[in-house]
This record gives structure tokens, sequence and C-alpha cells, in this order.
């Protein structure tokens, strides 16, 4: 019995990737982790409830989204174009990280995390809720709650939430454009 | 001559009609059904050692279900009913003096259960369940006062209803419980066990399944010849039909349906929707064997036979017909990752597909309502916990979901009608548009 493949085409990292058969039924981490050997994202519980796996999912004139990537499969980002946590910081033309963007400056300047583990999955959450609030501005007074429900999801072993909050809030105070008053 | 007779007649006839509709809006058809014991008050004692009967009937019967805002004090009332004339709320049934039901007496209170009519005669609209609860025996009446009247005061104001509901529109309520309120009494039948007895006296009663089960006359009547054959919308999903043949269709037997109930999850899917506040509030902290005789009741067919489950439907041909391959590869793309490659789910995760009464339902709109819009995070019975289930109506194009969907029912669901993108794109949230 052979595996039922499919061709998949996607733009990962600004990178066109594909056409490639890739099985059906494959896990889109999988897919990153053994045929793009991008290991960045973190595999955590399978079962799409801790969030480490979440890439970022870009959207033609719409705030990107988080998606994860332990329970849809390869093909569910077909055409699709996504960030994995190796395409945030900006690298010159060897692959040398020449900047980290700035929630990932800040997870490190305020001892965010502990294991590392969850930090894929939370630098692409705090970018998401970053670019959602370039559009739509939060009241200062509703900053705080606001990061609490956009990070949410996203488990930390390490239970070091207060340093990724306190991260999170930092970057929205210091970008122009995110909270209002 | 003759005209002047003709003219007479009408209006003797005009007269008589309007003292009728008069004797009507006064009431004067309402019969009680109170009986006269309830005229005595029952002595604190009496009232102390009734507390534990009226708790598991007040469960059964989910008053704080409806009586309480989610978050909210026990029974301060405040939840909103809509209708198409307008919002109700339910009302603050503590026993605050106030503004709860301190003040009622037994008698009042029986009123209220057998009569669905307050004290100063005011007549209660049908949201309340009194065409169901007036089966209710007096002695569970009593129960019910001595437990509702121990639960903590809540100094609550009740919420103005909204619409025609401000108009002085009670009195009319008499017209419609003349079509619409039928005397009716517990489910008895010849050699009935003692557990289908008791199962029926609390599903055609307190239990109320049937204000939601059953579909309603034009005049928004209980239409009890078609009882829980599946009732109107709620809240944008299908009430499915419980009868016994349909549950057994469905792959419930007595022992899997009482286990829904107690815990919210089965082989046939969660509990969502308003059912979940049904399952998570009432049923899973009744007694087990009171629970039993409702499953026990519900499968027992219109001869007193007691069904078994039916083997789920076999795919049907239309599902390998490449039209819906499509559907199959979705599936594969956006879902098997939880629910499994062949609809199987993962034990405590998420539930399973195949056999799953959403998808085997005739009307594909719960199914589709689910896929659009999600579940969100869900506790249950046991400890048992479902994480949200993400919505797909901002990750998968309307036609995605309509072959998606279509495949889904041909595969597990015995169902070979397709669903179509526009019916997908009528349930689509407004936010997503």
């Amino acid at each position: 019995m052979s595996l039922e493949k499919r061709p998949l085409s996607l733009t990962i990292n600004g990178q066109r990737i594909g056409p490639v058969d890739v099985p059906v039924g494959m896990p889109m981490i999988d897919f990153l982790h053994e045929y793009l050997n991008l290991t960045g994202t973190r595999f955590g519980c399978g079962q799409g409830i801790c969030h480490a796996c979440t890439v970022m999912e870009l959207r033609e004139g719409n705030t990107p989204i988080e998606t994860r990537t332990c329970v849809f499969d390869a093909h569910f980002f077909n055409g699709k174009k996504i960030v994995t946590i190796e395409g945030q910081a900006r690298r010159d033309e060897k692959g040398q990280v020449q900047e980290l963007t700035p929630v990932q400056q800040a997870f490190i300047e305020h001892f965010s995390f502990q294991c590392g583990y969850c930090t894929p999955g939370f630098v692409t959450a705090a970018t998401v809720f970053i670019e959602s609030l370039k559009q739509n501005p939060v009241p200062r007074a509703q900053l705080r709650s606001r990061i609490e429900d956009a990070l949410n999801d996203h488990i930390c072993r390490c239970t070091g939430y207060v340093r990724y909050y306190e991260a999170v809030e930092d970057v929205a105070l210091k970008t122009p454009g995110c909270v209002i008053g | 001559m003759k005209s002047h007779s003709l003219r007479n007649g009408i209006l003797i006839f005009l007269t008589l009609l309007i003292v009728l509709v008069i004797a009507v809006l006064l009431g004067a058809f309402r019969s009680n059904s109170v009986v006269p014991e309830a005229k005595q008050p029952l002595s604190e004692t009496q009232l102390h050692d009734l507390i534990p009967k009226g708790r598991e009937l007040a469960l059964a019967g989910n008053c704080m279900g409806c009586h309480s805002q989610a978050q909210g004090p026990m029974g301060a009332g405040g939840v909103p009913i809509a209708t198409p004339f307008g919002t109700l709320h339910s009302t603050n049934i503590t026993p605050d003096p106030t503004y709860g039901i301190g003040k009622y007496t037994r008698e009042d209170f029986h009123r209220v259960l057998r009569d669905g009519i307050a004290p100063g005669n005011r007549n209660l609209y049908p949201a309340m369940p009194f065409v169901f609860t007036h089966i209710t025996r007096p002695e569970d009446i009593d129960a019910l006062y001595a437990y509702i009247m121990s639960v903590p005061p809540i100094a609550q104001p009740n919420v103005a209803n909204t619409g025609v509901f401000n108009l002085p529109v009670r009195a009319f309520m008499n017209f419609w419980v003349l079509i619409n309120f039928p005397d009716r009494t517990p489910p008895m039948r010849e050699g009935a066990s003692e557990q289908w007895l008791r199962g029926g006296y609390l599903v055609e009663g307190l239990g109320h399944c049937g204000s939601c089960h059953t579909p309603r006359n034009i005049a928004m009547g209980v239409s009890f010849s078609r009882a829980l054959e599946g009732g109107d919308q709620i809240d944008g999903l299908t009430v499915p039909d419980i009868t016994a043949e349909t549950l057994s269709k469905r792959g419930f037997d007595a022992a899997a349906l009482s286990q829904f109930l107690r815990t919210g999850m089965s082989a046939q899917g969660t509990a969502f929707g308003s059912m979940y506040t049904v399952t998570h509030l009432s049923t899973s902290a009744m007694q087990a064997n009171d629970v039993d005789a409702i499953a026990t009741f519900l499968m027992t067919d219109k001869h007193g036979k007691l069904l078994v489950a039916e083997s789920g439907p076999d795919a049907l041909p239309i599902a390998s017909d490449p039209k819906l391959q499509p559907g199959r590869l979705n599936y594969m793309a956006a879902c098997a990752g939880c629910h499994g490659v062949r609809g199987q789910g993962i034990p405590h995760v998420a539930p399973a597909l195949r056999g799953n009464t959403a998808v085997m339902m005739e009307d594909p709109g719960n199914l589709v309502t689910v896929i659009l819009h999600g579940i969100p995070t869900q506790t249950f019975a046991g400890n048992e916990r479902m994480y949200a289930m993400p919505g797909f109506a901002n990750r998968l194009s309307v036609e995605d979901v309509a072959v998606l969907a279509s495949w889904m029912r041909a595969e597990w669901g015995g169902q070979s009608q397709p669903v179509t993108a526009e019916l997908v794109q009528k349930i689509v949230p407004k936010s997503f548009n």
C-alpha cells in the first residue's frame, strides 16, 4: 500500500516552496521539520491545546493570524503565506541574524523564558497581537486584559507568563499607534 | 321588520361576543387545579425535611438554569429569552421578599406550577413551562417550594421585558391557554415499569424536554401530538428529534443515553449549544436512577418496546464520487488531526464524527454551524474538559465547507443530500461577511 500524496505549494518566510508531493494527512509541523529542516517550530501536546506549534499566517489586506501546525495537515496551508520562528528576525544574505524583532528583543530583555520550548509560539502570538493593535489600537486601561486574552491559549510549562505579558506590554507601549491615551 | 330583526340579531351576537371576550380576558375560563390542602401552610419541620427531595426535582426541572445568569447569583433571574414579539427575562425566584418570591404562600406556588398564574392573578408567559410542570404531583410541588424557599435570598430587581411585552398583554394569555394548555396527566401505560413511569413523569413534566424538542404550533403552543419530534431552532441550532426510533437510529440505547445525560459526552457527540446548559447544570447533577429513568422512558417506543442501538449507516456510494473528493481532502487537511482519519475522534480531546448526531441529522444546519462557528471550551462531569474547537469561517471558503459537510454526511451520516454553498453562506457569522 502506498501513501496517498498530493502536490503542495506555499510561501514560507518569503520563499516559495513547491510544488512538492506530500502525503495526505501529514501534519504541517512534520513537513516543516522533515522536508524543510525548519525545526524551530515546537511540537508540544500534539492535540492543538498548548499552542507551542503556532506559526503566523499572513493574509492579503488583513492582519496576520495564528495557526497551529500539529492538528492541521500540511495541505491545509496550500497556497498560503506563513512565517515560522526562523522568519521573524531580519537576516543578511548569508542567513546570519542581523536584528531581532521588537517582540523577540523584549522577550530577551524581560528574561521572559526559561526552557524556551513555548517561545516560538509566544513570539508568534505576540507578533500577531501587536500587528492587530496597529490596526485597532486599544485604550491604555484595557491593554493588560487584551494581552491576557491574546496570549491566553499559549501554555508555558515554566509558568513564565508574567514576564511574557510584561514584555508584550512594553512593546505595545513603545510601538507608535498601538495604545490610545 | 325583517332588517330590524337581522340588526337585533347581529347586536345580540356582538354583545354576547364582547361579553365572552371580556370573560376570557378576565380569566373566567382559567381553571384552578391546586389541591385544597395547599391552603394549609407547611410547618418548619415539614419544609426542612422536604429540601433534599425538592433540590433533586429543581435539578430535574433545571429551574436555576433559566433563572440564573451565567456567573450570576443563583435564582436571581435576568436571563433573556428572545421571542418574535420581544425579549422576556426570567425572574428572581429566590426567597427575597421584595424582589423574589419570598412572599409566595404554599398555595401561590402550587398555582404557579399547576396553572401558570402568579399571585395577583398575574398570567405567566409560556416561557415558564407551566404546560409541562402542570402534571407535577402536589407533594412534589411542596418539596420544590421547600427547596426554593431555602436558597439564599438575593435582592436583585427583575429585568423589564421588551417589545410587545411592555404593553398590558398578560390578559391575552387567557386566550392562549384556551387552545394551548390541555389538562395533562403523567404518562401511564398498562404494565409499565416503575422506571418508565418515573421517567415519563420527569420528561413530560418538570424536565420539560418537549419545551425545546417538541415542535410548536402556529400560536407558539406546544404541539403535544408531535411530542419530541424535534423543535424549532434555538440560537441558530436545529433542535434534534429525540423520539425513541430516532435515538435508536443514532446509536443510542438507554445506557448510552443515560451516560450522555449524566456526563454531556457520548459516542454521538458532546453536548453543545443550549443542551450543554442542560447536561451541565441539570442532568449531570441529578441522581443516577432518575437519569436512568429518563433514558428508559425516552428509549421506549409508542408500543412500549425498549429500543436498542442500531448500527450506524454505511458510507453511501456518493461519498466515493469524484465530486465529493475535495470534501474528503478538506477533512484530511482541516479536521482529521483531532477527529481522526476515520472520524473516530480522540478520547477526552475531540468527539468522534462517525455516528455523530450533527453529521447524521437530515438538516445539515448544525454541522455547518459548528464547522463555521466552532464550539467554546467546555467542562464536563468527572473533570472532563474539551478544548475549544476553532470556527473555520475565516479559514475555509463557503464552497470548501459545503463540500466538506457533504462528504462527511455521505461518509458517516447516511445523508446523500449535498450541502450547498448558498446554505453555508447563510450560516457564516456576520463578523466574517
